[in-house]
């Protein structure tokens, strides 16, 4: 069950390969298809169609899912050389500094947040729509789900394996058989199913807005430690981005066929989904998307919960945030401060966003946070190929820098892009790059002051332990 | 380098307070797991037997198949049975590594924050 192999100092190197339970390709492709699948992609989808002409939004989305393959190839060879939980905290350290780690690692658990609030207020408002209920309504569906989401978490409950596995394939078989339904009410004719290459423009912005519509398929990483061949996560994240960009293009295209994409009663809708429900199937169809909504939201708030709210454990055990959220409930051995905290925050996200109406915003800063973190990514694998040349990678990029550089370079101008525009929400230009900036401010300002005190209290507290171990 | 017997006496003693810990017997009264250990410089491995969270039984060498495997220095894992190593701290580091569900990686890590608080 063990093989021996020298590492790069000529010792012994154990590398144990039995697990009584191992982990399936099929749910390797269907955790990392379902984390980028949220509520809130769809709406990312029908946004990106704002920009471009006829159903070309295929185009966009192709283009993105393009380039979220170049991450996807980033983030395989960085999981080959840390195959752990762990690894975005440990690459970033390693290749750059722990404080840029810190303050990266913070970011993405805002993203994280900001996709649990936007998929709740999505939700809320998806079921209000279906039953007809006044727009309040939403406000307590939204509170109810979130209420749902920790009550869930909090007792331990998860949804692994096979029931994953369905979960997210139906949300895809739905997603998929609605959109052709739609598109054969018109013969499955297509209005200029090019015509974005006529506005290169708005094609960049519609791909900036894509580059979101993608984000979180590399949050599978962490299963690296549930699985028995390490390069079951590549595999899982290519299979994942092609099932993605079938459905997302599928349901672009149709959206933009039988929908009027440029009106603002469709672009600026939290439910557009269930417009095209509608106009695919009437009130079945209607209820069929809720169905979907609902999917994606049991995907978003499993899996986004446990990673969150095991980062802010982690980050808690290592002295970076206060050790209240390191506390574990004896009763399920969940983290259920980090859990509370999480769902306070994404409510009090999502209680703005159904004030203002204003979740586009949650979509273009979403889209600059992770394009910041795919360019980061890029950066990494260069940098550990400089500092750790010959570290065992069971996964490396041909092609030498091409492909780390072009991620470097092209996600940094879509960040630079989405950080800028401002589509159909009617906000200032430059609202998600101030957003952003804010974001970074404060991550940094707290990695800076605050964090070097906890440690220090941390570290005074271990001074004045005992050591068990005989000497 | 820690030896295997050394090892051995951290493990004894980490069975003890384990076993003689009333909130974590509470916790993982329904975790039941085969652990391997192995000591990536030394190539010492040991198991150990939870049942209903109690630790039943270690020894050395690998028997079974296991739900969990950790992989560290034996001095990591002399200091983490003995109480005197914050585990996250080092498996965030990289020093530890586990290959292992997330909610059973997190139970390892929080039988040592509720037996000495303090490490």
């Amino acid at each position: 069950m063990t093989e021996l192999k020298k590492d790069n100092q000529g010792g012994p190197v154990i590398t144990p390969t039995g697990l009584r339970r191992v982990l399936k390709f099929r749910t390797v492709v269907s955790t990392s298809t379902g984390l980028s699948y949220a509520a809130v992609s769809l709406l990312g989808c029908i946004q990106l169609s704002y920009y471009l002409k006829g159903d070309s939004g295929w185009l966009a989305i192709l283009i993105s899912g393009l380039l979220a393959f170049l991450a996807a190839l980033c983030f395989s060879e960085l999981n080959a050389l840390y195959p752990t939980a762990a690894a975005i905290r440990l690459y970033m350290k390693e290749a750059i500094s722990d404080k840029f780690s810190l303050i990266m690692t913070f970011s993405y658990i805002l993203t994280i947040v900001a996709i649990i609030a936007a998929d709740s207020y999505i939700i809320g408002k998806a079921i209000t729509y279906t039953l007809n209920l006044p727009d309040w309504a939403s406000l307590v569906w939204i509170l109810a789900l979130l209420g749902l989401a920790m009550g869930a978490n909090l007792k331990g409950i998860k949804i692994a394996g096979l029931l994953q596995d369905i979960t997210t394939y139906s949300l895809l078989s739905i997603a998929i058989v609605i959109s052709l339904i739609a598109l054969s009410h018109n013969n499955f004719q297509l209005h200029s199913p090019f015509a974005a290459f006529s506005d290169p423009g708005n094609l960049f912005n519609a791909i900036a807005v894509g580059v979101f519509v993608f984000s979180a398929f590399e949050w599978v990483t962490p299963l690296s430690e549930e699985i028995s061949n390490i390069k079951l996560i590549p595999r899982g994240m290519f299979v994942s981005l092609v099932l993605l960009f079938v459905s997302y293009s599928l349901f672009t295209v149709a959206s933009s066929n039988v929908l009027n994409v440029h009106d603002a009663g469709v672009t600026n809708s939290p439910v557009p989904q269930l417009l095209l429900g509608n106009a695919a199937l009437g009130q079945i169809g209607i209820w069929i998307m809720l169905l979907a909504t609902l999917l994606t939201a049991v995907m978003t708030f499993n899996g986004g919960f446990a990673t969150a709210s095991r980062f802010l454990y982690a980050a808690a055990r290592e002295d970076t945030i206060p050790q209240i959220f390191s506390r574990i409930s004896i009763s399920h051995a969940v983290p259920y401060m980090s859990v509370v905290a999480l769902t306070i925050f994404s409510a009090v996200i999502a209680v703005i966003v159904f004030i203002t109406g204003k979740f586009q915003i949650l979509i273009l800063v979403g889209a600059v946070l992770e394009a910041i973190i795919y360019a980061v990514a890029g950066v990494c694998v260069i940098q550990l190929r400089r500092r750790k040349p010959a570290a065992e990678r069971s996964f490396r990029i041909w092609g030498g820098w091409a492909v780390p550089v072009a991620t470097i370079v092209i996600f940094s101008v879509l960040a630079i892009l989405a950080s800028i525009i401002t589509g159909t929400s009617g906000l200032m230009t430059g609202t998600p790059l101030a957003i952003t900036l804010l974001i970074f401010l404060i991550s940094g300002l707290y990695v800076h002051l605050i964090v070097p005190r906890l440690r220090a209290a941390a570290a005074a507290r271990r001074a004045v332990r005992t050591k068990r171990r005989p000497q | 380098m820690a030896t295997s017997q050394e090892i051995l006496e951290a493990l004894a003693d980490y069975q003890v307070q384990c076993n003689e810990n009333k909130r974590l017997r509470k916790m993982q009264r329904d975790w039941s797991k085969l652990l391997h250990f192995v000591a990536e410089d030394t190539g010492d491995k040991f198991t150990m037997n939870v049942v209903k969270g109690e630790i039943i039984s270690f020894e050395s060498g690998t028997n079974g198949t296991p739900d969990i495997i950790v992989t560290t220095t034996s001095e990591n894992f002399c200091d983490m049975f003995w109480g005197d190593l914050n585990p996250s701290q080092k498996y965030l580091q990289g020093e530890i590594r586990v290959k292992a569900s997330q909610e059973d990686v997190v139970r390892l890590d929080a039988i040592t924050m509720i037996i000495w608080p303090d490490a």
